[in-house]
């Protein structure tokens, strides 16, 4: 029997891999035209993908199951490692195709936390964490859109780091007692 | 020692104490599994290193420049950090549970010691 995509690993990282070359080839693209500032257009473009990418949810199935497959987080992953360790040698933090990966990465977490519904306590911690990674960047959106005023951006930074750090240990540390003492059937 | 830097040693020894207690595992002389004490220290790695990354973004937000971890050995903490991630995702695949999941976490753990080795 064929494996689905979902579950089709090598799959998924040559569709991740093309995803990534068409932000590449569309970088390139701008900077060939010139395009001054292209680089503060990268985090809207991208999160505007990312928010496409959750919007096309309710219709295709596959996307829906491949954003919330665990193995497609871990291929995700496998491309920022390999992202972590080519920032030795080229830019990447502010390029397009990095925040297209973040992008996509963004929507399997909302997507994973959609799938989770209905949400009680023992799931608030995997709620906070699928859900805080949004607010930081959302944050970082702010910062480059308005550097004058950094403040609401540092906020939403914070909250969701602060988010995402508590959900951890929610669901590291509290939810094996909320368990046990039968908070969720 | 600034503060990054102490949370960041804390959660590296913790995944090294897992990755010990998973090369024992491996060995055959422990759980056949990352449950149990591997799972334990690893999340609890997971947690200090995360950790230290809001702390390393505190410091550099304090410096003057930008939230990111754009120093290098910030950025060995955030590739320790997305190894780890890797970890605990590979332990929720039913196909990876057992010596897949621990040969992941040994793996993650000689990924992260040997950027460190290469970059300091």
């Amino acid at each position: 029997m064929r494996t689905p995509f979902h579950e089709h690993m090598p799959r998924q990282a040559l569709a991740l891999a093309g995803w990534v070359l068409f932000w590449m080839a569309l970088e390139a693209l701008l900077r060939g035209l010139g395009l001054e500032g292209h680089r503060q257009l990268a985090p809207f473009l991208a999160i505007l993908a990312g928010i496409g990418a959750a919007a096309g949810l309710a219709a295709p199935r596959w996307m829906f199951d491949l954003l919330t497959s665990v193995r497609f987080a871990l291929t995700q992953g496998g491309f920022l490692i390999a992202a972590v360790l080519a920032a030795r040698a080229v830019e990447v933090w502010h390029s397009l195709w990095f925040c297209a990966l973040l992008a996509s990465m963004d929507a399997s977490m909302l997507a994973v936390a959609w799938k989770r519904r209905p949400y009680d306590l023992a799931r608030a911690g995997f709620l906070l964490v699928h859900t805080a990674p949004s607010l930081v960047l959302l944050g970082a959106l702010w910062e480059c859109a308005f550097p004058a005023a950094r403040q609401p951006g540092l906020w939403l930074i914070g909250t969701g780091c602060g988010g995402f750090l508590l959900g951890c240990a929610w669901m590291f540390y509290l939810k094996p007692v909320l368990k046990r003492r039968g908070a969720r059937p | 020692m600034s503060l990054w830097s102490a949370l960041q040693a804390a959660g590296f020894a913790c995944v090294t104490v897992a990755a010990v207690l998973e090369l024992i595992a491996l060995l055959g002389r422990g759980p056949a599994g990352l449950d149990g004490p591997p799972l334990h220290w690893t999340r609890a790695g997971f947690l200090l290193m995360g950790l230290a990354l809001v702390a390393a973004g505190v410091e550099n937000g304090r410096l003057g420049g930008g939230l990111w971890p754009l120093q290098p050995r910030q950025q060995w903490g955030l590739l320790c950090w997305l190894a780890v991630f890797a970890v605990l995702h590979v332990h929720r695949v039913k196909a990876f549970k057992g010596r897949p999941a621990l040969l992941a976490g040994v793996a993650g753990w000689a990924l992260a010691a040997g950027a460190w080795l290469a970059w300091r």
